[in-house]
């Protein structure tokens, strides 16, 4: 479960997912043509052409990406031609010309036209191969035409596979607040197994840079949720939280306040921990009313001298948010 | 900054830029020379691996020191991909048995693009599916999977040198001036978010932003980024590495601290708000926080500690007058105090230390 949230954790536009679905596809068609056409050894042309499905997709509307798709392949096999020729007939200094062109483009590519670096790099790739393939190929077995013949149905293999996922990313949907709230719970573990915190520099590295992978992690789902209300919802949780978190109580400040702090700290986590963690509704509300229980020890506490109650507030305004998503969420249920 | 500074500051960072894309294509170009020169007079069939690789490991890379991290994780991705794809070979040497792991290797590769700090993870994929699609080119041939995969951990290792010999010659090596950049940008951006907290309560018709914690996050997870090219940098001294994830832990802590003391000046009533003689004090904190700041900018330990030490004084007589009012205003005085021991500790840090010995004192 955990490695599919971190999965997701690097993926959160779903480019990769979609390429993944894509270039499998792609691979699976090729693979499949393959074995349909008839034997010649430029049938692995097939398969080569196929790989292009890996690649991503540019292009505002489904016929611009198409466009874009068709100019690459025929680049391509334009490319996997002129280095076949260059291997077969041994053209080692055209070849170097043609390859360091390549390779040099495709550096230029990535930081100033990235939307055809991807075919630049094939074609570089692809011409490194091919070269070898064509050095290797003493009795011109492969023929230009039968290349080109290959190459036509590897090309026919990715625009299958973009027909068939167009998208140049997926959203996760409801997958995304499963890894807020997966994320929520681990962020609250962390900070129920640290206790009582009298300064943050008590904390080890180790879970330093936990919280931070956590919160950043947090904030980062959150920029990928489209429903407002709850991206609203999610956002003024996190902001709450990281407050409470780092809330000081140090220097200058008397034991009763530092004791106050720690504690609602201390409390709010282990509840929050608690109702994440439950699985059966009916608990989940028990806990929820344990939660909002809290909020109100924690409002009708005499007045701290040493605060004017910003952290009781962010701490009920805490409870509100989460008490709202999870009553929403057992509703859907 | 004026404008025109600012303007020939983002002239002189364009003319940087393209400086380093010369030097990097250059460094591409060079190693692909050298590396297609060596697989043409070595006397195997597979050795356009050793173009292959130099290639792979010529992409992205900005200094010498991602070109040698690039180059750990090709080497060690391709002996796994070496094994993963021998395996295969062997256990199923059929058409089927290697169309299967070609498809099942291709999408892995695919998959792990979404590790993007595991590099290692797609080289050993995309070595894999390589190997299962020359098994597959050279069915025809006399050649067998098993030659396929032999030589190729040493065409790796001879191609990833390449690239690294020429790039460490071609690009510059901007580390050890990036370290430094990025401490100083991180204590500016300390001070740009302090200042608006103090500008809130001394001068609270000003029109300031607010300060976003997404901001904040985005610009910590930058810092993370460069951490695991720094610790080549640090030649793997683990002591001094830690100190500059310790300085991160402590400068997002501290931002996060100015979005506490926003959100207690915030709270405040108009009859809250501080006097004319605390906002002198407030005011004198800032200038004070501004030149310790400056110290450590410029490298000063001891000036930055005879700042702070004048810090401490302002905090003391503010703390009488805010611990007084109680209320918001001793959270705020709280969070005054958090901060000051917080810059404190970066004055007496390693990072300070080493930054220092490194680069000498800039006053």
């Amino acid at each position: 479960m955990s490695f599919f949230i971190r999965y997701i954790r690097n993926d959160l536009e779903g480019v990769y997912t979609a390429e993944l679905l894509r270039g499998c596809l792609s691979m699976l068609a090729a693979v499949i043509f393959n074995e349909l056409a008839a034997p010649d050894p430029s049938n692995a042309y097939i398969l080569i052409v196929g790989l292009y499905g890996l690649r991503s997709l540019y292009g505002s509307t489904l016929f611009r990406r198409l466009g874009n798709i068709l100019l690459s392949l025929l680049l391509l096999t334009g490319t996997l031609a002129v280095s076949l020729y260059f291997g077969q007939e041994k053209l080692y200094l055209p070849q170097l010309v043609f390859c360091i062109t390549l390779c040099s483009g495709t550096v230029w590519a990535l930081r100033r036209a990235p939307g055809f670096s991807g075919t630049i790099m094939f074609m570089s790739v692809f011409s490194v191969v091919n070269f070898g393939m064509g050095l290797i190929d003493h009795g011109h077995e492969i023929l230009l035409t039968e290349l080109f013949k290959s190459a036509f149905l590897g090309s026919a293999a990715v625009f299958l596979a973009v027909l068939l996922v167009p998208a140049v990313k997926i959203h996760w949907c409801a997958v995304i607040n499963l890894c807020f709230y997966h994320d929520l719970r681990e962020y609250a573990r962390t900070m129920t197994e640290l206790g009582e915190l009298n300064t943050f520099s008590e904390i080890d590295g180790k879970a330093k840079n936990r919280l931070l992978m956590l919160q950043s992690s947090l904030f980062n789902i959150t920029s990928y949720v489209n429903d407002p209300l709850r991206k609203n919802r999610y956002l003024r949780l996190l902001n709450s939280l990281v407050l409470i978190t780092y809330w000081p109580h140090g220097t200058g400040s008397s034991e009763d306040h530092k004791k106050r702090i720690i504690g609602i700290r201390k409390g709010l986590f282990e509840k929050l921990f608690g109702v994440l963690s439950a699985r059966n509704p009916d608990t989940v509300r028990v806990l929820l009313q344990e939660l909002d229980n809290f909020k109100n020890e924690i409002s009708c506490l005499p007045r701290d001298p040493f605060c004017g109650g910003e952290m009781t507030s962010e701490t009920a305004a805490a409870v509100r948010e989460i008490a709202a998503l999870l009553k929403e969420k057992l509703g859907h249920d | 900054m004026t404008e025109k500074t600012a303007l020939s500051a983002g002239k002189f960072s364009g003319k940087s830029r393209d400086t380093l894309l010369i030097r990097q294509m250059l460094s591409m170009g060079l190693s692909m020379l050298t590396a297609e020169i060596v697989s043409m007079l070595y006397p195997v069939d597979q050795s356009f691996w050793i173009a292959l690789t130099t290639f792979c490991v010529c992409l992205y890379i900005s200094t010498p020191l991602t070109a040698l991290r690039r180059t750990a994780h090709r080497i060690l991705g391709s002996i796994y991909g070496v094994i993963l794809a021998g395996i295969a070979c062997l256990v199923f040497p059929e058409t089927a048995g290697l169309l299967t792991f070609l498809v099942l290797f291709a999408g892995l590769t695919l998959w792990s693009r979404a590790f993007m700090s595991l590099y290692w993870l797609f080289v050993a994929f995309m070595t894999a599916s390589v190997i299962m699609l020359l098994a597959l080119l050279m069915r025809h041939t006399s050649l067998t999977p098993d030659y396929l995969i032999t030589e190729r951990v040493a065409f790796t290792f001879l191609g990833a040198a390449i690239s690294l010999i020429i790039s460490s010659l071609v690009m510059p090596a901007t580390e050890r001036l990036d370290m430094l950049r990025t401490y100083r940008h991180y204590l500016t951006m300390f001070y740009l978010e302090y200042r608006i907290c103090i500008f809130r309560l001394t001068d609270p018709g000003r029109n300031d932003p607010g300060i976003n914690p997404r901001d904040i996050f985005r610009s910590t997870r930058t810092y993370q980024e460069k951490l695991p090219v720094w610790r080549y940098a640090l030649f793997f001294n683990i002591f001094i590495y830690r100190s500059f994830v310790r300085f991160l832990h402590r400068i997002h802590k501290m931002r996060l601290m100015n979005r506490v003391l926003l959100t207690s000046i915030s709270s405040l009533t108009p009859e809250d708000l501080p006097d004319p003689e605390t906002r002198q004090l407030l005011s004198q904190n800032r200038t004070e926080t501004k030149k310790a700041l400056l110290s450590l900018i410029r490298l000063n330990r001891d000036a930055a500690s005879g700042h702070l030490a004048k810090l401490s004084e302002i905090n003391t007589l503010l703390e009488k007058r805010l611990l007084g009012q109680k209320g918001v205003s001793a959270t705020i005085m709280l969070t005054l105090r958090e901060l000051e021991n917080d810059l404190s500790h970066l004055a007496g840090g390693a990072v300070q230390m080493y930054l220092t010995y490194k680069n000498g004192n800039r006053d």
